[in-house]
């Protein structure tokens, strides 16, 4: 075994010695291309989780500046990163946690005129890590028409859920009447449970070891998660 | 009939009630960002008028949320 392979092998240790993961799962992962749109508190957690658990093409998408209020959820940022745009500072962090991952970063706000561009065949899943229902509405019907898995994620207040849609689309779901959502604040722990949930589905899910199409949702006042199937 | 409605059992409910019935009793408004499943499948809200329950359904309700 070369060194580099002996480094790469030891810097998997842990995922490798599980006795439901196998090289053949690693190798599996790491030819992965996953796409995942917002770089905030969700974004940040799925694409360290990936990054460092094999998944090491990641292209990450988003247009916004670094704010003092986003630290208490967004764990890849500092406050010397306050005024810097999120996807440069979140590549960078992510390169530094895996000098071996490929971390492709496009710094524009999703829109109308340019998902056709931005999600395409080429990636395994998109994840929607927006934080709001107008991007998520526009990921998820993108996907749908290309017929591109896509990996749902929501969070706010005390609660989240996610899925991983691939005959169903998010309008089967809800109507766009969700857009009229009341907001609240969160905590952000919160936001790293649910996506280090989510994260863990989609590993399992890109190994064919998790169904698509089944909501899970967590609630953490009443202490439940709950799966429904669509 | 019995229902066990957001994991609590209980047999209060009249028999041949309609998921918005259910809503209704439980004062529980149906906000576009509920989402209700019975017996872990999800319901269309379009159902919810229509959809009867029946004596040992499970019956949960969540709120999907925005954020991210």
């Amino acid at each position: 075994m070369s060194e580099a392979e002996d480094n790469m092998s030891y810097r998997y240790d842990r995922i490798l010695s599980l006795s439901s993961f196998s090289n053949k799962d690693l190798k599996a992962l790491q030819s992965k291309k996953v796409l995942i749109i917002g770089t905030g508190g969700v974004g940040q957690h799925v694409a360290t989780y990936l990054v460092t658990n094999g998944v090491e093409h990641i292209t990450i998408v988003d247009y916004d500046k670094v704010e003092i209020s986003n630290l208490n959820r967004q764990i890849l940022l500092t406050e010397d990163d306050v005024g810097k745009y999120k996807v440069n500072v979140v590549k960078n962090a992510l390169s530094k946690r895996n000098k071996d991952s490929n971390i492709k970063s496009i710094n524009i706000k999703l829109d109308n005129s340019n998902v056709n561009e931005i999600i395409t065949n080429a990636y395994d899943i998109v994840v929607d890590a927006l934080d709001n229902w107008e991007g998520k509405f526009l990921i998820s019907d993108e996907c749908h028409k290309k017929n591109i898995p896509f990996l749902h994620i929501g969070v706010d207040g005390m609660s989240g859920q996610f899925c991983v849609f691939q005959n169903k689309s998010l309008k089967d779901l809800l109507s766009s009447e969700v857009k009229k959502e009341v907001r609240d604040g969160v905590m952000g722990p919160v936001v790293g449970a649910v996506s280090s949930l989510a994260s863990t589905y989609l590993m399992q899910y890109l190994l064919n070891k998790k169904p698509t199409d089944h909501l899970i949702s967590v609630d953490f006042i009443g202490n439940k998660i709950t799966t429904i199937k669509l | 009939m019995r229902l066990k409605v957001n994991s609590v059992n209980s047999n209060e409910y009249k028999s041949g009630i309609t998921i918005q019935d259910l809503l209704d009793y439980k004062h529980i408004e149906a906000v576009p960002w509920l989402v209700i499943s019975v017996n872990g499948v999800f319901v269309k809200r379009e159902l919810f008028k229509s959809h009867i329950l029946n004596d040992g359904d499970e019956v949960e309700m969540i709120y999907v949320r925005g954020g991210g």
